[in-house]
């Protein structure tokens, strides 16, 4: 079991258009580096107006139309840009809501935005695009309307609230961090106890995610993340000579391949969500901590196999095998106390 | 000194004018605007500049643009069109298979190589003729699951 | 990186480039090695000849008494595929059949993994483990070098600059022959190899005796290495278990793996894995010569 925490820093911000055909456009400046953040966000602006996620544009980072936001690291991105879209959009409603309210001449509190359509109490009332009026010279002045070809533009800004600085005589304080996403790891593992090589068999990932916005790119992270710490666990290294890394082709710096890991009916991701409180709909984030486990769950793995203990990564097949003949060379001389 | 080059790429036959220390992955790329093939590691070892000459998965990177003369070569762009995707580009898409994306013009035309040989591969023989391409981002998963659901669409027509 | 580059048509042509340039020209094959060394600086050519599209220098012959000629440019791939070779020589097909990932070894060449010389190449222990024999070509016309007094150091061979391997030329081995090249990394064949052992027993098919034993070592030494010693204790005996694991001793005790920091692995372990692997490789072409041996 571990985890990882996301901190209390940096301030997120987004806009939203939303033009008469219907067409929502989210616009903010945070990354996407294939992890899928641009579909999530999509996904945050359709559910908030109702709309199929086809009806939703994203423009993103370019910092001349879109505001700025502090990176896509950290998992930072689905909790802090995602709820920043979400205050944008609501943004957006309400001003949909109040022109509507005015020109339906009925409570804003009975109106709700649904697919394009603006619903009385849960029934059909007008049609969103039917707020848009055209331009004219002969329009009433200060009349409640849209204008058509002028979206509507909701702004969001999101900033979490800051960390309270612990107290010096306990070492306690009732906010350290946004949120703790917390994973466990499970692992079988054979070790060739000639070579010393350690071959993962089976592996198990379960992640607090607070809310999968998306499962299966929440399932590609924690298969990407176990996949990843299996290099950092039994394969990676950097090997230095006179300050230069040698080893950094792919040949010889050893990130794994299809081979190194696990068949595909031997890997299990799990969901175990707990929601957070002021996540977008619950939603924390998962990315990196989806690496944290597997190193621990491998050595202890690796003590159940063969009763030693690795304490430095790699855990390749030199290390390995240079424990176990010490481990046999302690137990096999007479009258010492066995460390492992 | 420059030569002329007759290459032929996804059915089009192109004259390039390349300096003979080029790579094909560079002409693909550079000459003639193809940058499906990436440049990953300019060594050989990790498979995102897979293309298919004559019929075989090769290593682009690998190979001076003048050996590619005279030969079928076949890339990502070829394979399907946007309207009319290859099942292998569609099953990446709909499995989850593309994270940042960039293995994966090189694993569909590795793995396109692997089911044009061996229309019944296993998940064994996907991970022992793959091995050759590294993706950092998806532990291979789904990348598998696209390239079997691939294989199975590909046995019902 | 500059270079004047040429694709002769026939191997006279390839000969006369040859004869011009000498070591300011390299050979250039399937290009698997040189492309990258030559991107990264470590050979700098005037002159690339690429010998590619020169028929006579590919295929796969048998010729008299079951030997066997292979073309300098046959790939990686037909070897490993090559019923003919299958037959009697699958140690090589083992050998080629290990050579990094399949889009390699689609291209890469015999010819151009013998010459370029690295000791962890994967097909030349097994080739001086089958007794094959390198003809090379130059003005003076042709020679035969048998494998093992091919290489000379790391990346060195016994080619001159005005010659060019032509072919490989490889005995039949005897009935009961068994044989079997091991590559041993952290991650699979697509790795260059820590230890690579090509171990070739022949059987007495009446008796069952050990009548020949190879065991050759790659990515342990300067260049492949031989160990006569272990070979020598096996010859004339019933073999069984601690004879190989003798045999094995005495290979890692001869191995010369490079003392110095390694980005693959350190001395001490890959005289572990040469002691290792030894015993598991004779044990191994024993088993497949026994087998012979039963269906003779």
């Amino acid at each position: 079991m571990g985890g990882k925490q996301n901190t209390p820093r940096g301030r997120s911000e987004a806009e939203v258009l939303v033009y008469e055909d219907g067409t929502i456009e989210a616009l903010y400046s945070a990354d996407e580096q294939g992890m899928g953040s641009e579909t999530v966000m999509a996904q945050i602006a359709a559910e908030e107006f109702r709309v199929p996620i086809c009806r939703v544009r994203v423009k993103r980072g370019d910092t001349a139309v879109t505001p700025y936001d502090t990176f896509s690291a950290s998992s930072f991105t689905t909790y802090n840009t995602g709820n920043a879209l979400r205050l944008a959009c609501q943004d957006a409603i309400r001003q949909i809501l109040q022109t509507a309210s005015q020109k339906m001449e009925a409570s804003v509190d009975n109106l709700t935005l649904e697919d394009g359509k603006i619903l009385v109490q849960g029934s059909p009332g007008m049609d969103l695009n039917q707020l848009f009026e055209p331009f004219s010279m002969f329009t009433p002045q200060g009349g409640p309307a849209l204008k058509k070809g002028t979206p509507v533009r909701g702004k969001g800004v999101f900033a979490p609230s800051p960390a309270v600085p612990w107290d010096p005589a306990t070492g306690l304080t009732p906010r350290m961090w946004n949120w703790y996403q917390y994973n466990a790891c499970g692992v079988e593992i054979a070790v060739n106890t000639e070579t010393g090589e350690i071959k993962i068999l089976r592996g198990v990932l379960a992640a607090d995610m607070g809310f999968p916005i998306n499962p299966k790119m929440c399932e590609g992270q924690m298969e990407g993340g176990f996949g990843m710490a299996i290099g950092a666990s039994v394969l990676e290294e950097y090997i230095f000579r006179d300050g230069l890394m040698i080893n950094s082709s792919f040949g010889n710096y050893r990130i794994p391949t299809f081979r190194e890991m696990p068949p595909r009916a031997q890997f299990k991701s799990f969901f175990a969500p707990d929601p957070l409180p002021d996540g977008p709909w619950g939603s924390k984030g998962i990315g990196e901590a989806t690496m944290v486990t597997v190193a621990p769950a491998i050595a202890n793995a690796v003590y159940n196999a063969v009763g030693v203990r690795l304490r430095d990564l790699p855990m390749n097949p030199e290390r390995v095998l240079k424990r176990l003949q010490k481990a046999k060379v302690a137990a096999s001389a007479p009258g010492q106390t066995q460390r492992r | 000194m420059k030569q002329k080059i007759e290459l032929k790429v996804n059915g089009k036959i192109h004259e390039v004018s390349v300096e003979p220390w080029k790579t094909l992955l560079e002409v693909l790329r550079e000459d003639l605007g193809l940058t499906g093939a990436k440049m990953g590691c300019d060594d050989g070892n990790c498979g995102a500049c897979t293309v298919i000459v004559d019929g075989q998965a090769i290593k682009s990177c690998l190979m001076l643009a003048p050996q590619a003369r005279g030969k079928q070569i076949l890339t990502i762009e070829g394979l399907g069109s946007p309207e009319n995707l290859h099942p292998l580009q569609q099953t990446f898409i709909d499995h989850f298979a593309v994270q940042c994306g960039y293995c994966t013009p090189g694993m569909i035309m590795a793995a396109k190589a692997l089911l044009d040989e061996k229309p019944e591969a296993t998940e064994e023989d996907i991970r022992e003729n793959l091995h050759g391409n590294i993706c950092r981002c998806t532990g291979y998963v789904k990348i598998v699951e696209a390239v079997e659901a691939a294989r199975d669409r590909m046995k019902k027509r | 990186m500059k270079f004047e580059y040429g694709e002769p048509d026939s191997i006279a042509e390839a000969i006369a480039l040859l004869a011009r340039y000498r070591e300011r020209a390299k050979i250039l094959a399937g290009g698997t090695d040189l492309v990258v060394q030559m991107r990264q600086g470590i050979v700098r050519p005037d002159f690339v000849i690429h010998i590619g599209r020169i028929q006579a220098l590919k295929g796969i012959f048998q010729h008299g008494e079951g030997e066997i000629h292979i073309g300098t440019l046959t790939t990686m791939r037909e070897i490993e595929k090559s019923k003919i070779l299958h037959a009697s020589f699958d140690i090589l097909c083992q050998g080629a059949a290990q050579v990094s990932c399949p889009q390699i070894r689609n291209v890469a060449t015999l010819g151009g993994n013998t010459c370029n010389g690295v000791p962890s190449a994967d097909t030349v222990p097994a080739l001086i483990a089958l007794g094959a024999e390198a003809i090379l070509m130059g003005p003076a016309g042709e020679r035969n070098v048998p494998l093992e007094k091919f290489h000379t150091g790391p990346g060195r061979t016994i080619r001159k600059g005005d010659e060019m391997l032509l072919r490989f030329k490889i005995p039949a081995p005897p009935p009961s022959t068994g044989g079997c090249y091991l590559k041993y990394t952290p991650r699979g064949t697509f790795e260059l190899a820590i230890v690579g052992v090509a171990a070739l027993i022949t059987l007495n098919p009446r008796d069952g005796l050990c009548e020949n034993a190879r065991l050759i070592l790659g990515a342990c030494g300067p260049i492949p290495l031989r160990i006569k010693n272990a070979e020598t204790i096996l010859l004339g005996k019933r073999l069984e278990e601690s004879l190989f694991s003798k045999a094995a001793a005495i290979a890692a005790d001869e191995a010369q793996p490079n003392p110095g920091v390694s980005v693959r692995a350190a001395a001490p372990y890959r005289r572990e894995m040469v002691r290792l692997w030894s015993r598991y490789a004779l044990e191994k072409a024993w088993q497949k010569a026994e087998a012979c041996r039963d269906s003779y």
